[in-house]
């Protein structure tokens, strides 16, 4: 095949994965609307997912926020007042963590325990022939295996970057007084911060987290389902869940924040 | 997957859904008559895939209601495709498949799902979802397709469990349950809310003899309440099980046997 031909190749054959992506993603999205597609058995995958996606994941969520506040909020702090711009800190802050680094670094946290957990646990369910287990029952695949994976983990990264945001500024907050910068009075800090928080941010953080969460879902279940009869597929499926799912993760943000904010 | 259908409004919706729960499995059947086969193979033709199944040539037979027939699979040609026909998940290359007079290819998405619900089966090979307890495995089924309180589900299961000689349901993954318990618990799910058909892959399989009678026992029930049992086993097997109508494989040609 000549040069042109393999880069025609492989622009057709991505431009074909990503419609089959967002018709997947279509599909969930209309069909988890639908009352009669939540029978008990689909509420409680749901939970389940939520469980291992949102709570199971709090505590590293919050370990990460607590540093990064000490490293982003302190720093913030300090430098901002030595330039003599403490005013500017609500909006710094809010552009700096709310904006992006919280939704960047829970999304990589949420891809890295769950989006890989659905990737293989699909391939596997596809080699060892549970998903036909699950079709003879009159169980269908995406009604009980993506749609209520897809909104839980949405919901769960939703939730984890709130969470994030809020440990975030009380860790910073704290070591920013245990160091001696910034306001010592927590109504000040906290009016500070709301000052720089707009509602361009609140459509911003849905934006971030709630769409990201779907598109790491739709990959991974396409990625997982992809496997056909060997086990060996099944690592090879989930490095590429991980590695579209990160990309998915920067294309969005970037989109999202030209769309909001430019 | 899909519907093609499209709610304006979400009231007509909520009523949709409560009205359908009444007469998705009792209306069809009322169009039914009493003797109408449950299962037929007309004409059916499919290539054998290599790793998935075998071959089947221009095969036709009608599974009655209240009928037993068994199936003898030929030594070396187990991965007979008839329980996958039989419940619409393969398409025949030629010929059609009904299930209670309608084709399962003419049937839409969420038809074919609640037919399938009507159907009970015991998987030859692995037939079971693995991150979910034996008890969850067992009742999925009905709890997905059903309104049964799950009290109600249970009590039936841990019924059929006894039946089978388990002391209970077990509770724990299918990995860490013995490959016999496991067979067993196979046999509850197949029975579980008295399916129209029961598709039986070799359900012997692992289980020692002196548990056939037992199994013989549901089939027994089975057919009294007008439900189709098809036994797929090997040739070993074959005195062991009642008199009842047989078919045996040779190649791709499904042979009936004539008393």
């Amino acid at each position: 095949m000549t040069f042109s031909g393999t880069i025609g190749q492989y622009t057709i054959t991505r431009v074909r994965e990503t419609a089959h992506l967002f018709a997947v993603l279509g599909s969930i999205l209309v069909q988890a609307t639908r009352l009669r597609n939540w029978p008990r058995t689909t509420r409680a995958v749901f939970a389940r997912q939520v469980l291992f996606t949102g709570v199971e994941a709090l505590r590293f969520v919050s370990l990460v926020a607590f540093l990064t506040g000490i490293s982003v909020v302190v720093q913030a702090q300090v430098w901002l007042g030595k330039a003599g711009q403490s005013e500017m800190l609500g909006s710094v802050l809010i552009a700096v963590i709310l904006r992006e680094v919280a939704p960047l670094l829970v999304n990589f946290i949420v891809i890295g325990r769950s989006g890989t957990a659905i990737a293989v646990e699909l391939a596997n369910m596809k080699v060892f022939g549970e998903i036909k287990v699950l079709e003879a029952q009159g169980l269908d695949t995406l009604l009980y295996l993506a749609i209520p994976r897809a909104l839980a983990f949405a919901l769960s990264v939703f939730c984890l970057t709130i969470w994030f945001t809020i440990v975030a500024f009380v860790s910073g907050y704290a070591f920013g007084i245990l160091f001696g910068v910034g306001t010592t009075d927590p109504v000040i800090f906290m009016n500070t911060v709301l000052k720089g928080l707009h509602p361009a941010d609140v459509y911003n953080l849905l934006a971030k987290t709630l769409v990201p969460g779907l598109f790491t879902v739709g990959i991974c279940i396409m990625e997982g389902l992809s496997v056909r009869y060997s086990i060996t597929e099944v690592p090879q499926a989930a490095t590429r869940a991980v590695v579209r799912s990160i990309a998915a993760l920067f294309i969005i943000s970037a989109i999202v924040s030209v769309l909001t904010y430019i | 997957m899909g519907t093609k259908r499209c709610d304006s409004c979400l009231i007509p919706v909520i009523l949709k859904v409560y009205f359908a729960s009444f007469s998705v499995f009792r209306g069809y059947n009322d169009l039914m008559n009493a003797n109408d086969p449950i299962l037929e193979f007309l004409d059916v033709t499919i290539a054998a895939a290599v790793r998935e199944h075998a071959g089947l040539s221009h095969f036709s037979a009608r599974f009655g209601p209240g009928t037993l027939t068994i199936i003898q699979m030929e030594p070396g040609n187990e991965q007979l495709p008839l329980a996958d026909l039989a419940t619409g998940l393969l398409c025949p290359a030629e010929g059609r498949v009904l299930f209670q007079g309608e084709a399962w290819t003419a049937m839409s998405p969420e038809r074919v799902l609640q037919r399938r619900a009507q159907i009970g089966r015991v998987f030859d090979g692995h037939g079971w979802i693995s991150n979910l307890n034996v008890n969850e495995n067992v009742t999925l089924a009905q709890r997905h397709h059903t309104r049964r309180p799950d009290a109600e589900i249970l009590t039936e299961a841990e019924a059929l469990a006894r039946a089978f000689g388990l002391d209970e349901l077990p509770k724990i993954r299918p990995a860490l349950v013995s490959p016999q318990d496991l067979r067993r618990s196979e046999w509850i799910r197949a029975f579980l809310g008295q399916p129209l058909l029961v598709l039986l892959e070799r359900p012997m399989q692992g289980v020692p003899l002196e548990h056939l009678p037992r199994l013989l026992g549901a089939v027994q029930e089975a057919c009294a309440r007008k439900a189709a049992v098809l036994w797929l086993t090997d040739k070993d097997r074959i005195e062991q099980l009642p008199p009842a109508a047989q078919y045996v494989m040779r190649g791709q040609a499904m042979i009936k046997i004539e008393k």
